[in-house]
């Protein structure tokens, strides 16, 4: 595959060019109810060529490795035909020119495991969570690996050969009583140890018994709250809420966002740090080098509450003068590498729960996160669940906790961070462009917010 | 396919093959400057067989793979998910026109041009906006064989362009505003397209406040999707079939407002999500879900529609039912009247994170992300910091105001405007 990558290359008369060659296995089980829903393998193989001119980027995505050199030339061609309008000088920042070949890091390799046994454990999940109790109507379990190996050559003599793996399920009961249906779950994933799914039999049946109390529990009220975040929803706020527009690509070409996120600013109080990396082995967001071949490496974003870094790909390092963090990653062949988050966390603080809880009047503690999205300044993510926090008690549960709230109010207003601290590998990933889902991962301690918008009933 | 299908049959009772090879191609312009161009060559293959009740299922994308499609389709076969049906016989396929040979003559010059047309205006509205554009076309072919008898091929084009543009400042905050279009057949036109998007920036200049509190509210058709989404979810045979839905066993009750219905329809010409047959061979269809406010249909592939005793309606997928087009037809009120009987009131134009709930509880919320405050009939500013929160199920039942008779196509969804009588919009206090 060099040979094939470095011989393409030297057709190139691009300022830059690079070639992607993917292979990815995957086996994916899906139960939903008794049934066995689904079981697939596939093969995703392709690739690509990205080429710099003057400052237009041209790329090509294919199937078929014939003819590389004809697709090199395209993307050459392409690129140029913008480079003749922008008349840019093409930015890359330098890096190391590596040669590297890299096995995956494995505790337990899914291939190592029988399609047969796999399918037994997921079907032994499934019967738990429909055995469990007669309001759990239904489930909804779904678990994938991949086995991939990634082939990157540039043009400044860099080859990098990459084996990952990439495992996720998610296990979810729903409970249903006459018109109201609720869903609760336990979702998990690593890039390196089918054992992350084994052995979450208790797990499962508190998520089971907590789907049973949510068909009776209320919606909560709308208002604004105090908000204690467990480590799941903190670490899902912290990478839709700041992750996202710590990703440079977005502030190179937008001065008055280059304004607003000024290294040395201040955005939360001393108590707040965030970093991201790319080097905390097991998560599924960790890598060895992105998919520019950049080394990936520990990022910090916010140090004491102060802006101190940022997420790079080579270009954005380029225009911003500063250096590329290994962020530049794809979806797969058929996309271009953008900048996106790994492993996006709160550091770890020093208020023990009981601290946060003591002196809340009413508020709400939200715990599990479904989902979110962010534009940069303002964010909406979902709980699995919440509990109501009064006279500084953790009280009733409740349901349909949504919460929105401005980005930068919102960091300001986070006055505890706690003394634990959880990663949170779950089955699903990030979006962005159209590029989903990208595994990513998240840790965090419970954190405290003042003043957080939650949606509700009235 | 037809060899492929023979040495199938050699490890399966019954055998599918799906082929699909095409190509796409784009320009796009970023930060108001022309960024990329790229070119995609996209293949794949997908054999399910049948085995002793079993189904297996494996996919490629490397040409020339068939040795390890047939060795994964009988890896899965072995310990695969349990059928009750077999692959249907050839059936009589109506063909809905989803080619324009104009799509494939488009040149990249006038991609070009159209994308830099649209980034121009938007830049002559407002030079501070960072504009962006992609104009995209694509072909293709498809063909779906079985071991029963069923044999269809057909081509594909489509054309979209996406275009709009972000406004960030310190002290009015982001606003990121998006529009598209998209067909099968080439569009010259953007006229409506830009002015649609010029329209959108020009009524966020000013800024409005809103307390909390119940306020009649206006979906746009493009937000219109976060209301309908749960609905077909619940629609979907699986859901049905699973126990996940809320509609299993309604089919014929009065569920929601008399005026509301949806329709699923592959067979509108141009229409992105119109198709002959299924990815099954069952051919594809328009019909009511819903029906002047009564459950009428689900959405069945094979598996579902065995496991409920009905027939398939042709919205199988190689992963369960999915949606050809979802139409809610027009009302009586035009936008225009529904707005002048509002006197204080929300128009929703955006929502963030209001696809995130649970669908099958029918509770929404979302984040306003770009919506309006209504004042006597009129459009006064853009609201910010403030969310939405209803539930489909009861506020499509009982707190229906009035759907609009203009509709507005995205994707493979066309949608009127919805108002509601009151809605809870929660704020900063």
């Amino acid at each position: 595959m060099k040979e094939l990558i470095s011989r393409a290359l030297a057709v190139s008369t691009a300022d830059y060019c690079e070639i992607r060659i993917e292979e990815t296995h995957q086996t994916s089980i899906v139960y939903r109810g008794r049934n066995l829903d689904d079981l697939a393998q596939s093969l995703r193989y392709g690739g690509n060529v990205r080429a710099l001119k003057d400052g237009g980027w041209g790329f090509v995505s294919f199937n078929s490795l014939e003819n590389l050199e004809t697709k090199v030339q395209l993307a050459c061609e392409q690129a140029a035909a913008i480079g003749a309008v922008k008349q840019e000088v093409s930015q890359m920042a330098a890096v190391p020119v590596v040669v590297q070949e890299i096995a995956a890091a494995v505790v337990l390799h899914p291939r190592d495991v029988s399609l047969e046994d796999k399918v037994d454990l997921f079907s032994r999940y499934n019967d738990l969570i429909l055995d469990f109790h007669p309001a759990i109507t239904s489930s909804l379990v779904r678990y994938f690996d991949r086995d991939i190996k990634l082939y990157f050559g540039n043009s400044a003599g860099t080859y990098v050969r990459q084996e990952k793996v990439d495992i996720g399920c998610g296990l979810r009961a729903i409970a249903t009583s006459g018109d109201i249906t609720v869903q609760e779950g336990v979702s998990t994933g690593s890039n390196s140890d089918f054992g992350c799914v084994i052995g979450k039999e208790d797990e499962l049946q508190k998520a089971c018994q907590l789907a049973v109390n949510l068909l009776s529990a209320p919606t909560v009220k709308g208002g604004e709250y105090t908000v204690i975040l467990d480590p799941h929803m903190a670490g899902l706020f912290v990478h839709e809420a700041f992750g996202h527009l710590s990703e440079a690509d977005d502030i190179t070409e937008n001065e008055e966002l280059r304004n607003i996120m000024t290294l040395g600013k201040r955005f939360g109080r001393d108590i707040l740090s965030i970093y991201d990396t790319g080097l905390d082995p097991g998560n599924r967001g960790a890598l060895a080098y992105d998919d520019e071949g950049v080394a990936a490496e520990k990022t910090d974003l916010v140090k004491e509450g102060v802006l101190v870094g940022r997420l790079h790909s080579r270009q954005s390092a380029a225009k911003m003068g500063e250096k590329p963090t290994g962020s530049a990653r794809a979806l797969d062949y058929r996309y271009a590498p953008i900048v996106r988050m790994r492993t996006t966390c709160i550091a770890k603080g020093e208020t023990p729960f009981a601290e946060m809880l003591k002196d809340i009047e009413l508020g709400v503690y939200a715990v599990g996160g479904y989902g979110g999205e962010t534009n940069g300044e303002m964010f909406t993510f979902t709980a699995s669940h919440g509990f109501m926090i009064r006279q500084g008690q953790i009280a009733e549960l409740v349901k349909d906790v949504t919460l929105t709230g401005n980005v930068f109010t919102t960091l300001a207003n986070i006055d505890m961070i706690g003394d634990d601290f959880t990663y949170d590998n779950n089955a699903g990933g990030c979006g962005k462009g159209y590029q989903s889902p990208l595994a990513t991962s998240e840790g965090s301690p419970h954190i405290r917010v003042q003043k957080v918008v939650i949606g509700g009933a009235s | 396919m037809h060899d492929l299908i023979a040495q199938a049959l050699k490890v399966g009772e019954q055998a599918e093959v799906f082929q699909s090879k095409g190509e796409k191609h784009s320009v796009i312009f970023q930060a108001s400057k022309l960024k990329e161009i790229t070119s995609a060559e996209e293949q794949s293959t997908t054999l399910r067989l049948i085995q002793k009740g079993l189904l297996g299922s494996a996919s490629v994308t490397k040409p020339d793979s068939s040795d390890i499609l047939l060795k994964y389709a009988a890896n899965t076969v072995k310990y695969g998910s349990p059928v009750r049906y077999s692959f249907p016989p050839q059936a009589q396929v109506l063909k809905p026109r989803i080619t324009d040979d104009r799509v494939r003559r488009v040149t990249q010059q006038e991609m070009l041009d159209m994308a830099g047309d649209l980034v121009a205006a938007l830049n002559s509205f407002d030079p501070s906006i960072h504009a962006m554009a992609e104009t995209t076309k694509a072909s293709g072919y498809y063909g779906l064989t079985n071991s029963n008898g069923f044999a269809a091929e057909g081509d594909y084009t489509a054309w979209s362009v996406v275009f709009g543009g972000e406004l960030v400042s310190e002290r009015d905050g982001f606003l990121f505003i998006y529009d598209a279009l998209s067909g099968t057949d080439f569009t010259e036109d953007t006229s409506l397209l830009k002015a649609r998007v010029i329209e959108a920036f020009r009524l966020a200049q000013h800024t409005a406040s809103i307390k909390p509190g119940q306020y009649p509210v206006i979906f746009a058709p493009g937000e219109v999707s976060c209301l309908v989404n749960p609905l077909v979810a619940c629609l979907n045979g699986k859901a049905v079939s699973r126990g996940f839905s809320p509609f299993k066993g309604r089919l014929g009750e009065l569920a929601f407002d008399p005026r509301l219905s949806i329709i699923d329809d592959a067979t509108i010409a141009g229409a992105v999500g119109s198709k002959g047959f299924d990815r099954e061979g069952i051919p594809a269809t328009k019909r009511h879900l819903i029906s002047d406010g009564k459950i009428a249909g689900y959405m069945l592939d094979l598996q579902t529609a065995a496991e409920l005793n009905m027939s398939p309606t042709g919205n199988g997928s190689v992963s369960g039912p999915v949606q050809n087009n979802i139409i809610v037809p027009g009302g009586t009120a035009s936008f225009s009247e529904m707005l002048a009987g509002i006197d204080e009131g929300v128009l929703i134009e955006g929502t963030m994170g209001a696809w995130a709930g649970n669908p099958y509880g029918g509770q929404v919320s979302g984040n306003i992300s770009l919506g309006y405050k209504i004042e006597k009939g009129q459009i006064v500013g853009r609201i910010k910091d403030a969310m939405f929160s209803l539930n489909v199920f009861t506020d499509l039942r009982d707190n229906l105001a009035s759907i609009s008779s203009e509709q507005l196509w995205r994707g493979n969804t066309c949608y009127p405007y919805l108002q509601f009588k009151n809605v809870n919009i929660s704020t900063k206090s």
